[in-house]
């Protein structure tokens, strides 16, 4: 038995023969019964017209006798008739006899025996009757006393064919008997072949759905431990070759979904890596940003000293303007050092600027990534939806297994194990399943959190710029009044003498200088403080990502354990 | 009788078998056919000497259908026992046919064999007449016809051509002797005639001699009817020629050939189915042949024409039918029913429901000078 195709056939075809071998036992049984029923009638039959044509020749015989011997008595007529119906009756008898059947040579030998002795019989009275008719009754006498030998040898020949019948009667019980032990070997012979049969296909397929039940389980067992490459089953009963074949088409979908989610891991694990890089970019442009701002608040601080010394310059300057010529030419030489410094720190925050543009991009950039890492986590979750489809699927092709495993019977409780198996390992992908969606989940609160609080930063770097912006009108409006100061010095130096009002003026924008410092200085501490909080979100959000990180290779290694 | 057939399965498979591989075999070899008979008898003889000539001419014609007719031959020494034995011997020597057996009592005896349900075989009786021979079995037939005719023939003859109105009958106390005696006395009775005395005798050297003495102390009988054989009735005018008893002598076929007894047979009715004098054309070339054949035998009996016929029906039937028993049964039995009656050199052969061939004429002859001479206006 190499190859099977069905196991219902298999068990079809051996309960079929095993039906039949039973049949023929019956039917084996049933004639044996009728035969030995029929021989032992017809034998009866055959013994009783043997033992009844016996008899009825004894006494055609027998009356035969007595009519002659009558007739050799006292001659009449009517003895001559009985003598000669009675003999002929005999000779009847004796074709009757003659017909029966199971008669042996020696059977037929003695049937002609008796004719023959009853033939001598009949012309011994016959020559007797003429005998006596022509009064040679001595003779007549002495024939008849001789016939009466013959007599008895005749009755002796009727009777040994009686026993001759009695002999073929326990020859026939024998035969009987042996025909009925051959019945009996014969029914034996067929239970015992029905019995091999109905053991034999019992074993066979037995062996059939163990051999193939094992190859199915250790197939069931190498996807379980993670192992989804194809398997080669070969052929198999068609049951089996439709649980082989489901078995594989699970494998193949698993094998397309782990390599799915491996690729999204991958991808998942390079987005957080490069977000992380950027969040420890963006974290290090805060820092740059915060220097550059307590640079600008202490070059503000510079400042507001130094209007508060041009006031006192100033001061001293009307006093000098007044008494020296020569406080003109310091007020130059002055305001041109504050036209410097004030250049100075309009190129700082020109720079700051800069280097918050670039931030904003950046923070940008990380806004996009962190929407494209939520739309593909998106995706994973569509493919999470399709393994817990196909682990349902596969749960209920288990149970409909299971059902035709029970349906089976003892055969099918190998079968049943399988089909359990194979529940499990469609439970524990639900199960995996369910862990991926919690972890995909988790990553997509992490991605909301991180680009919420980019949205923030950008909001934020939004009004530092703004307030750059502001410290450089500010720094230009200084320049252009230290433009103004010096042409005013310069004039003064020309014209201290002519217009005092300028110096008054000139004290008065002083001042109004010294309050724009002021209100530049808090606003750099503003831009400071902003940045200070950017950079707490900047850590925030380098941690997300970290976690981010984590989940990812989290993720990779779980369906690392997959061999696709 | 369903499962009775059963029984018999695996012996008849066996047999099947066998018969498959003869078959076979005989498919190049000579078709047997039987021949039983008392060879060694003046009986016997003829007829084995008609069937040897018949099958001479038959295979120097072609034989059946290209193949050759072998005669397988088997003394019964006209005796019933010998006669089984016989049988038993034709079946098992795988014989298709048997021709025999002579005389009604071997023939009786030996029909169970031949019609042994297991396997069995047609037989074909040249000159058993006894009525018993009707009904021995469907495989036994006879070409000759039975003794209710022949005694019923001699009756009529008796009472009627001859004007007889008493008689003796003396009998050879066998079945042939007995159905004879039985036919002529119901015939004889019939017609108005009275039998003085019926006596049996025993076949070889029958003793009749107080049958005679008592005959010819009463002297009332004008014939002495003989159901017996040619040596019986030899023996019985030789008897009655010692007491002067001058009473013609009537018998059946058994007495053929009692015509070579010399002056003692003279005189005597010998009742027929056939006599070689029969002036068809078919039986003189038959007469001719044999005489040819046997030079200085005496002219075929009818025993030895008929077993002539047989052999030649049993070609025709043979070269229709095959060789299988049941079939060449079937057609012998067909003949003069549903098959064309056999034209032989006994007459025309045609069987009845029971084998028999009553159409089969009964032909009483005188003998004169050493012949038995048809008697006129039959």
């Amino acid at each position: 038995m190499t190859y099977v195709s069905s196991l219902r056939r298999l068990n079809g075809i051996a309960m079929a023969s095993s039906v039949l071998l039973v049949f023929g036992m019956a039917a084996l049984g049933v004639t044996a019964l009728r035969t030995v029923t029929h021989q032992t009638l017809q034998d009866i039959m055959a013994l009783q017209s043997g033992s009844s044509l016996a008899s009825g020749l004894v006494g055609a015989v027998l009356s035969e006798i007595r009519a002659g011997q009558q007739h050799l008595l006292t001659p009449s007529l009517a003895a001559k008739a009985e003598f000669l119906s009675s003999g002929d009756s005999a000779y009847v008898l004796q074709g009757h006899l003659r017909r029966l059947p199971f008669l042996n040579a020696e059977d037929r030998r003695l049937i002609n025996l008796a004719g023959a002795t009853q033939a001598q019989l009949e012309v011994a009275y016959a020559t007797a009757h003429a005998l006596a008719d022509i009064g040679r009754a001595d003779e007549a006498r002495l024939i008849a006393v001789r016939a009466g030998g013959t007599t008895d040898s005749l009755v002796a020949v009727v009777r040994s064919l009686s026993e001759e019948q009695g002999r073929h009667a326990l020859e026939r019980a024998h035969d009987l008997q042996s025909k009925a032990a051959f019945y009996q070997k014969m029914l034996l012979l067929c239970a015992a072949a029905a019995l091999l049969v109905a053991v034999g296909a019992g074993v066979a397929l037995v062996r059939v759905v163990d051999r193939q039940l094992g190859r199915l389980i250790a197939a069931a067992d190498r996807f379980g431990a993670g192992d989804l490459r194809p398997v080669q089953l070969g052929e198999m009963p068609a049951e089996l070759a439709r649980l082989a074949s489901a078995l594989d088409d699970m494998a193949g979908r698993l094998r397309t979904v782990v390599s799915e989610v491996v690729k999204e891991a991958q991808q998942i694990g390079n987005s957080a890596g490069d977000f992380s890089a950027m969040s420890e970019e963006i974290a290090a442009s805060s820092g740059e940003v915060s220097a550059a701002m307590v640079k600008i608040s202490s070059g503000a601080d510079h400042q507001v000293a130094g209007m508060e010394a041009a006031d006192v310059l100033l001061a001293r300057l009307r006093d000098a303007v007044a008494t020296n010529a020569d406080g003109a030419q310091k007020a130059v030489r002055l305001a041109e050092e504050i036209r410097r410094t004030a250049l100075r720190y309009r190129q700082d925050v020109e720079t700051a600027r800069t280097t918050l543009l670039d931030v904003r991009g950046v923070v940008q950039t990380s806004a996009q990534q962190v929407r494209a890492l939520s739309e593909r986590s998106e995706s994973i979750t569509a493919f999470i939806d399709l393994i817990k489809q196909i682990s349902s699927q596969t749960n209920l092709l288990a149970l409909n297994a299971a059902i035709e495993a029970a349906r089976a019977g003892e055969h099918g409780r190998g079968f049943a194990v399988v089909a359990e198996e194979v529940r499990h390992l469609a439970d524990s992908s639900a199960r995996a399943a369910e862990d991926v969606t919690k972890t995909v989940e988790f990553i997509r609160s992490q991605i909301r959190e991180v680009s919420e609080t980019m949205q923030r930063g950008t909001a934020k770097v939004g009004g530092i710029e703004m307030i750059a912006e502001a410290v450089v009108q500010g720094l230009d409006t200084i320049g252009s009044a230290i433009g103004e100061v010096q042409a005013s010095a310069a004039g003064l130096a020309q014209e201290t003498e002519d217009n005092r009002d300028v110096v008054g003026k000139l004290a008065e924008r002083t001042a109004q200088v010294a309050r724009a410092a002021a209100e530049h200085a808090s606003s750099s501490e503003e831009v400071s403080a902003a940045a200070e909080e950017q950079s707490a979100s900047t850590e925030d959000m380098a941690s997300s990502a970290s976690a981010l990180l984590d989940a990812s290779t989290r993720l990779g290694k779980l369906v690392a354990g997959f061999r696709t | 009788m369903r499962f009775a057939r059963y029984r018999h399965l695996p012996a008849g498979s066996a047999c099947a078998v066998l018969l498959l591989t003869l078959a076979c075999s005989a498919g190049q070899g000579p078709i047997l056919i039987g021949l039983a008979g008392p060879f060694t008898d003046s009986v016997g003889a003829p007829m084995r000497r008609a069937a040897e000539l018949a099958v001479e001419q038959a295979n120097r014609s072609g034989g059946i259908n290209g193949r050759r007719i072998e005669l397988v031959i088997r003394d019964d020494f006209g005796d019933p026992d010998s006669a089984v034995t016989a049988a038993t011997a034709l079946e098992a020597a795988g014989v298709v046919a048997v021709i025999g057996h002579v005389y009604s009592g071997t023939t009786i005896a030996a029909a169970p064999v031949y019609n042994d349900p297991r396997d069995p075989v047609v037989q074909i009786s040249p000159s058993s007449t006894a009525p018993e021979v009707t009904g021995a079995g469907d495989y036994t037939f006879r070409v000759c016809p039975s003794d209710l005719q022949y005694g019923a023939a001699l009756a009529r003859f008796a009472a009627e051509r001859m004007g007889f109105r008493h008689g003796t009958i003396l009998y050879l106390n066998d079945p042939y002797g007995r159905g004879l005696r039985q036919s002529f006395l119901n015939s004889f009775t019939d017609l108005g005639g009275a039998i003085d005395d019926i006596d049996p005798y025993l076949g070889g050297d029958p003793d009749v001699s107080a049958y005679l003495d008592r005959l010819s102390r009463r002297g009332m009988s004008q014939f002495i009817f003989l159901g017996g054989n040619y040596p019986e009735a030899e023996a019985t005018l030789r008897a009655a020629a010692s007491r002067k008893i001058r009473i013609p002598l009537l018998g059946g076929d058994g007495l053929e050939g009692l015509e070579k007894a010399g002056t003692l047979a003279e005189g005597s009715y010998i009742a027929n189915g056939y006599l070689a004098n029969f002036p068809s054309a078919q039986n003189r070339e038959f007469v001719r042949g044999y005489a040819d054949r046997y030079p200085g035998a005496a002219p075929p009996s009818q025993a030895a024409a008929a077993t002539y016929d047989i052999l030649f029906l049993l070609r025709r039937v043979i070269g229709q039918v095959g060789t299988d028993r049941k079939k060449i049964r079937d057609g012998v039995a067909a003949i003069g029913l549903t098959a064309p009656v056999y034209d032989g050199v006994t007459g025309e052969i045609a069987f009845d429901e029971q084998g028999d061939v009553p159409k089969q004429r009964v032909v009483i002859g005188k003998v004169r000078n050493g012949q038995v001479i048809a008697v006129e206006g039959q």
